[in-house]
């Protein structure tokens, strides 16, 4: 019986550790970048973005699971940063050269829309610094 | 009050206010020389077409030496020979697209529906407020000889709107609505256009003014440089295609057009050195043109390229749904971006059986970009702009989506 209570708890918690927040994301992403920064191999680097994307998508499906018809408003922020830095995830499946990184950066600034004074959104400036990062 | 009603009240004066001293950009519009220009000048069979421009060009061509000028601009007009204009346009397409596959051009048979002079009318009096520019001739003595697309020499008029807004005439409306429905046809050789959705598009972005720009943004459709890449570069974006298809395309509506899509696909589309380069964006002749097949053909490419196969993976019923894909498109194409567009569709749990009327209506609450766009729709409709009260005002789901603009 305590061994069912003991694995009801940890079900539970692990459900909750993963709808996590927009803002608790973006300080993932925003640490990621940070180490990504001082990383010096490409494939660490490329590893610590994999694993960024796997939180994501954790999230986005633990969101799915949760609200079937449609999700909270909090997740369509998610959703955002989310798209925002898909080009970068994308990196992990393809072979990293500069007409890649060029790539890349066209679909994050095309993604992003258009504004009026030509600056990229915050989640658009965030992917361009972490593409950056891995194209240097 | 229907939109001719309004129209008629200000026939023949600056039908967005009262800046009748404001002409530069009308003179940029009658000074235009220009493949387009000739082609709505044949359209229309206008007799003395430079005499009116001349004497514009004495006011405000902004020349020192006047009569110089006028000289020059009557020199270059007097020496075009329309038909050998068309014969070097086929030479120069046989000369410049050997290497161009010839399999990217789709027919379509419908004829595309045109936008309604008087709903363009109406969006033109609209004062769209960004940062505006007219374009002209060097000023430097030695340029004798002037070349189609040669209107390039940008100045800042002001913002449009307030005291510095230009005045906007029907001859401006009338070479507008020729142009816009021009490049309709040419591109609805490709692929079908959704003739209401390039209106509401162009209507919301800057009121068919060509002059204007923002930091990144240029001229009618607003055109960022992202978006001219991915027409034009093959190394990152998919819409080469559309160039192509201008190029091949036998369409005669596509003779205004083809020599852009030449140059833009062989040079590169002219993005360096912003302000120096805007006026091929913004000017009444090339620059118009130009920025008609980006903009039509950027919504083109956001549809079938992006879109279509997103929705089409999830259900390929939706993607059949006209409305849903140029909302969407519409979204993309705006400040929210593709970005939004994903995010709609998972956020919406969108699959085989989303109903599509809630879909429409849940993606037009959540985008500030389609409540923008409607906002835009009402305003052609109000007779006072400058009023808020616009917003508010009630008009029919015919006139709001479009369809009462289009013929």
């Amino acid at each position: 019986m305590r061994r069912i209570i003991f694995l009801f708890i940890s079900i539970t918690a692990l459900g909750k550790s993963q709808l996590l927040t927009f803002s608790e994301l973006e300080n993932q992403v925003l640490t990621a970048k940070k180490h990504i920064s001082v990383l010096k191999e490409k494939n660490l680097k490329l590893k610590e973005i994999d694993s960024l994307n796997k939180t994501f998508e954790i999230t986005i499906n633990a969101y799915k699971d949760k609200y079937p018809q449609k999700g909270p408003q909090e997740e369509l922020d998610i959703l955002m940063l989310f798209y925002s830095l898909e080009p970068v995830f994308e990196l992990t499946t393809e072979t990293v050269n500069k007409d890649l990184c060029q790539t890349k950066e066209h679909q994050i600034r095309l993604n992003d829309g258009r504004t009026s004074d030509g600056k990229v959104s915050k989640n658009a400036q965030l992917a361009l610094d972490i593409l950056a990062l891995v194209c240097i | 009050m229907a939109i001719d009603e309004i129209n008629n009240q200000t026939a023949d004066k600056c039908i967005n206010g009262p800046y009748e001293k404001n002409r530069r950009l009308k003179s940029s519009f009658d000074c235009s020389f220009s493949f387009l220009r000739f082609e709505y000048i044949e359209a229309n069979k206008m007799t003395k077409p430079f005499q009116e421009c001349i004497d514009i060009a004495r006011r405000s061509c902004e020349k020192a030496d006047l009569s110089e000028q006028m000289i020059n601009i009557d020199q270059v007009y007097e020496k075009i020979d329309y038909p050998s204009i068309s014969k070097n346009i086929t030479k120069s397409i046989k000369e410049n697209i050997a290497n161009i596959k010839k399999d990217s051009l789709n027919k379509n048979e419908l004829p595309p529906k045109k936008i309604k002079k008087e709903c363009i009318q109406s969006s033109m009096k609209r004062l769209p407020g960004n940062k505006g520019y007219v374009c002209g001739y060097s000023e430097n003595e030695s340029d004798q000889e002037l070349e189609p697309g040669d209107q390039i020499i940008q100045k800042y008029y002001g913002r449009a709107s307030g005291n510095t807004a230009q005045c906007i005439d029907n001859s401006m409306v009338d070479y507008m609505h020729f142009s816009v429905n021009k490049a309709i046809e040419c591109l609805s050789s490709i692929a079908p256009i959704d003739t209401k959705t390039i209106f509401k598009i162009i209507n919301n972005e800057t009121a068919f003014n060509i002059s204007v720009s923002s930091r990144d943004g240029r001229g009618i459709g607003q055109i960022t440089t992202p978006a001219a890449e991915e027409l034009t570069d093959p190394k990152k974006g998919n819409g080469k295609y559309i160039f192509e298809s201008i190029i091949n395309n036998p369409n005669p509506a596509c003779t205004p057009f083809r020599h852009i899509a030449i140059k833009d696909l062989q040079e590169g589309p002219p993005l360096k050195n912003r302000l120096k380069n805007l006026c091929a964006w913004i000017n009444p002749g090339d620059g118009l043109a130009r920025n008609l097949i980006y903009t039509i053909g950027y919504y083109m490419v956001l549809r079938d390229i992006y879109i279509k196969k997103r929705v089409a993976k999830i259900n390929p019923k939706l993607a059949e749904n006209t409305e849903l894909l140029n909302d969407l498109t519409t979204i993309a194409y705006g400040r929210e971006g593709m970005n939004k567009v994903k995010s709609l569709l998972a956020h919406y749990r969108v699959n085989k059986n989303s109903d599509i009327p809630k879909l429409l209506s849940n993606f037009r609450k959540d985008s500030l970009y389609l409540k923008e766009v409607s906002n835009k729709m009402k305003e052609i409709y109000c007779s006072d702009t400058s009023s808020s009260s616009c917003n508010d005002s009630k008009i029919s789901s015919d006139q709001l989506e479009g369809r009462e603009c289009v013929e």
